[in-house]
């Protein structure tokens, strides 16, 4: 079947100044972009501090660790390309660092999986990219 | 200031209109909306907003606000426009229209919202529908706003114990409501068993949590409120519209169940028409999901945060209650054609405060309020209306 597919969601990383991060992830490391002039870790990483304007951004390592804040199990709608997957579990980490962050929740069950309960980082092919997911630790 | 009023208000049928083209459904909402009003034509009209969230996608159309003002015959010697503020587009429009008249911009001005949705495949709107979360970092995972919602759902029986049930009886009650609205979507009752009965879409929600893919357009025309007289018998003042945004992601979000950003919407329309929750007779809020429903009639401050669940169990947005929530159907049941949710919105508190909502009208009713949701939960548009005296 041909659809009508314009272009596909996930980015390409070579047209992004966000390279290093897809480069990370696909290694199996999260990083981010923190400001030193005001102490701040951002997510998503960006180039430019919301806060003050800095330009001159470090990278860091997240710890990956974290609790499951809120979690659902997709039955039906997904978006072009991801019909496959169904059904699959989409989840709001909250990471010790104090970041939320939406990611595919992964190698469970939504019967076994609690609020609360703690996720580490891990990642999931799709094509050549790396889904950033989490897994029950 | 210069407020606006309403002097005429037009949709056209809801649903899966597979009969008209973009540019008919809109004309469709246009028309009754001029019969409406009096002694007012196209060639009165100066500027037009058209709210359509996503035409490009779901038509294949671009630059659809002149399409349209060519087409309804408008010379808009003020301007057209079109607004993109997901399913709060129609809200947004409204408010920038009532700012142009208030700001001496314009004197006639057509607010239109219209979405087409039935026309595209499948996998192509459901592709529309998840891209208005962050494509980058939400949408590739696979969010849709079914899974958005179901979150917030998860959240609020987590934190203030609401059940499947009470989502249940938002679903009763506006299906109930759609009944009695010739244009609504669907016009039938459920019981509680068919909706804890329908296919879960994402979990908890089930298809009767959620609004449905739906074709269908709304339009009003505004005036200044001193001349409004002149154009309707019973014009609707505008006494305020306010519109309030937080980021876009889930990460920029405080809080799944507490919204800061409709609060903020929510206090500065109070505020503005000097009312508060407890003067508001009738409201159309952005029933996108059950859930949502819920949610919003805690931060409009019809009852206690927590308890948005009991509220609607116990009868209180019923049309006889203390607050009629929904009586068009909502976005439940007379559907969600996203760019022109805002306006029908509208619409229904016009035929409302005009004693002109038939079978369902509320009686006695003379303050209404809309509030309109985009995205996340991230854009709230709050408007609260008041029969001219
Ligand atoms: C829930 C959803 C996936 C169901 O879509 P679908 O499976 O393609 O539905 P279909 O068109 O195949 O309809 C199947 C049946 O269910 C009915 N139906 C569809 N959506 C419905 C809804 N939301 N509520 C009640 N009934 C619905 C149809 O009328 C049809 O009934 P029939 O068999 O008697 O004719 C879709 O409605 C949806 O995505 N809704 C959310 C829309 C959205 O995200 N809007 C933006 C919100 S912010
Ligand atoms: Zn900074």
């Amino acid at each position: 079947m041909t659809t009508p597919h314009i272009f596909k969601l996930e980015p390409n990383p070579s047209e992004t100044k966000l390279k290093k991060f897809y480069e990370t992830l696909r290694e199996g490391r999260l990083t981010t972009t923190y400001c030193g002039k005001c102490s701040l870790t951002h997510w998503p990483p960006r180039m430019v501090c919301p806060n003050c304007m800095n330009e001159d951004l470090n990278w860091i390592e997240l710890s990956g660790k974290g609790r499951l804040y809120a979690f659902t199990e997709v039955m039906d709608g997904a978006p072009l390309g991801m019909e496959d997957e169904l059904p699959y579990i989409i989840g709001v980490v909250e990471l010790d660092e104090g970041i939320r962050l939406l990611a595919r929740i992964v190698d469970t069950k939504y019967g076994e999986l609690r609020i609360g309960q703690r996720v580490v980082f891990t990642i999931k092919p799709r094509g050549d990219f790396a889904v950033l997911s989490f897994r029950p630790e | 200031m210069n407020k606006a009023a309403i002097v005429g208000a037009g949709l056209s049928k809801f649903g899966k209109r597979g009969d008209v083209s973009l540019r008919e459904l809109a004309a469709e909402a246009a028309v009754e909306a001029f019969k409406h009003a009096k002694n007012i034509e196209p060639r009165d009209i100066d500027a037009v907003f058209v709210s359509c969230a996503q035409p490009e996608r779901l038509v294949v159309q671009s630059n659809v606000s002149p399409l349209i003002a060519e087409y309804l015959g408008v010379k808009p010697s003020r301007g057209a426009v079109r607004v993109e503020a997901a399913c709060s587009s129609g809200g947004v429009a409204l408010r920038l229209a009532s700012a142009m008249i208030a700001g001496g911009y314009a004197e006639n001005v057509l607010v239109l919202g219209v979405e087409k949705m039935h026309a595209a495949p499948r996998e192509e709107v459901m592709t529309s529908l998840s891209i208005v979360a962050d494509r980058e970092w939400e949408s590739i995972h696979g969010i849709n706003a079914p899974a958005g919602f179901a979150l917030v759902a998860q959240r609020h029986m987590h934190e203030y114990g609401t059940t499947e049930e009470q989502m249940g009886y938002v679903a009763l009650k506006n299906h109930k409501n759609g009944e009695m609205n010739p244009k609504a979507m669907f016009r039938k009752r459920i019981t509680i068993q068919e909706y804890a009965d329908s296919p879960v879409i994402s979990r908890p929600l089930k298809l009767y949590d959620c609004s449905p893919i739906c074709d269908g357009a709304a339009c009003v025309i505004l005036t200044a409120a001193e001349r409004a007289r002149r154009y309707n018998d019973t014009p609707i003042i505008i006494e305020a519209i306010a519109q309030s945004t937080s980021g876009n992601t889930v990460s920029s979000l405080e809080s799944l169940t507490t919204w800061p950003a409709m609060r903020e919407a929510v206090s500065q329309a109070y505020r503005a028409a000097g009312v508060g929750p407890g003067d508001i007779d009738v409201a159309e809020v952005h029933d996108c999901f059950t859930i949502a429903e819920i949610v919003e009639y805690e931060e409009l401050g019809f009852c206690e945060k927590g308890m948005g669940g009991r509220f609607v169990e116990d009868g209180q947005s019923d049309i006889g209650g203390r607050v009629a929530v929904n009586t068009s159907g909502g976005l439940k049941a007379k559907g969600h054609p996203i760019g022109a949710t805002g306006v029908a919105q509208a619409v229904e508190i016009v035929f409302q405060l005009q004693g002109e909502a038939g079978k369902r009208q509320v009686g006695g009713a003379e303050i209404g309020l809309t509030h309109n949701l985009g995205g996340f939960a991230v854009n709230h548009v709050v408007g609260i209306y008041r029969r001219a005296t």
